[in-house]
């Protein structure tokens, strides 16, 4: 039941214990608390109810509840007047989070910019540390890798001192270590992802060393070892995460072809497609697509890459458009078709 | 001759494609790059007290 009889005091109090149990993904308490929280909300002064709001939203985002922590920035948003600049800062990081879990990153930067601006106010390096990483991942998405080699370096000095954070400074160095792939430094970037997948090891965090088994194998893809990656992308697999299981089989199948492993590759293909299929995810689709054509159907090579790059750009993933082109401006230049190779050069350029 | 046309295209196609890419560097809504990063969302349960 609710203690109405709590005073405001009491309840930022409570709330303070309640953000602590989020941040510390103690998730029962936390629901308990936001039971007894919302049953008395009717009693909170303005300033409590928007904390209110933009922690719930915080504890909605834990839940991977986006749709309800939308609703309640909303609700916080309806006195929008009466915040606080520490309130616009936290308000601004939550709606960069729901972007940035919508994989509208360009959306999230905004977001974190504006609340960029009120960083000045925020004393806990922890959480400075917390907003530079975001941002940084925001960067990495959008392939703007310089800016986010640079707020990854502001994370990991925040997180560094500090032995307690070794779970976000290995996050911190999974990430760098990808930014290093970009920038085509590969023996940082091997040094960079080994540390995470240490740390993570230590922290028995099996999600995390499956993400960082993945991102050792783009890295020996990128810097033409497929047989070194091939052994970190079946550990990967093993790790059994749904989320990037498409990410992994692709890969897989790329470095079996490549290393003439044609029944493998063709069964990391075949389940990789038809997966892609069934959850209605075309532009991996398209990529797995290309892939085979790429191997197995060259007489289709052609037409089926320019699709593809097509509906690349009509999506805006201009990563994939510059990767695809790129490679196939290549292929037109070794066969001296000059035109039609610089049409793909310049989208390799975008 | 034709590595001459192919040269000054590919001139021109980069200097396009630098303001092409600039003005377009704000729309980039997706990235669908290989590797991962995991969520936004941060815990610390992780801490190692």
């Amino acid at each position: 039941m609710g203690q109405n009889i709590l005073g405001n005091t009491d309840i930022a109090a409570q709330l303070d214990n309640w953000l602590i149990s989020i941040r510390l993904d103690k998730r029962e308490a936390a629901a308990t608390i936001h039971r007894d929280l919302k049953s008395s909300i009717n009693d909170y002064d303005t300033h409590n109810l928007i904390t209110y709001f933009l922690v719930e939203s915080r504890f909605y985002l834990m839940n991977k509840n986006t749709k309800e922590a939308a609703a309640s920035l909303d609700n916080a948003k309806k006195y929008l007047d009466h915040f606080n600049d520490i309130q616009r800062h936290h308000m601004h990081i939550a709606e960069g989070i729901i972007f940035y879990d919508e994989d509208r990153f360009q959306e999230a930067l905004n977001c974190f910019e504006k609340a960029e601006k009120l960083l000045h106010l925020i004393e806990d390096s922890v959480e400075i540390g917390e907003f530079h990483l975001r941002k940084a991942m925001t960067y990495f998405y959008l392939d703007i890798t310089s800016l986010s080699v640079l707020h990854g370096e502001k994370a990991a000095e925040a997180f560094r001192p500090h032995k307690t954070f070794e779970f976000l400074l290995a996050r911190t160095e999974m990430m760098q270590g990808l930014n290093f792939v970009d920038l085509h430094n590969y023996d940082r970037a091997e040094e960079s992802l080994h540390k995470a997948l240490t740390s993570f090891k230590n922290l028995e965090n099996h999600n995390f060393i499956t993400s960082t088994n993945l991102n050792l194998g783009v890295l020996y893809v990128k810097s033409n070892l497929p047989a070194a990656a091939i052994r970190y992308l079946e550990e990967a697999l093993k790790g059994n995460q749904e989320r990037i299981r498409l990410k992994i089989l692709y890969l897989l199948a790329d470095c079996y072809w490549k290393t003439n492993q044609h029944a493998k590759a063709l069964d990391a293909y075949t389940e990789g497609f038809n997966t892609s299929i069934e959850k209605g995810d075309i532009a991996k689709k398209w990529e797995f697509a290309m892939l085979h054509k790429k191997y197995e159907d060259r007489l289709n090579f052609e037409s089926v890459w320019q699709e593809g790059i097509d509906y690349f750009r009509k999506i805006n993933d201009n990563y994939n458009v510059r990767r695809f082109s790129k490679e196939l401006a290549q292929y037109y230049t070794e066969n001296n078709q000059y035109e039609i190779a610089t049409k793909y050069y310049v989208l390799a350029l975008l | 001759m034709k590595k001459l046309v192919f040269s000054l295209l590919l001139i021109g196609a980069i200097i396009m494609s630098g303001l092409v890419g600039y003005a377009d560097q704000h729309h980039n809504e997706t990235a669908g790059k290989e590797g991962d990063l995991g969520s936004s969302i941060f815990s610390l349960k992780f801490l190692n007290k």
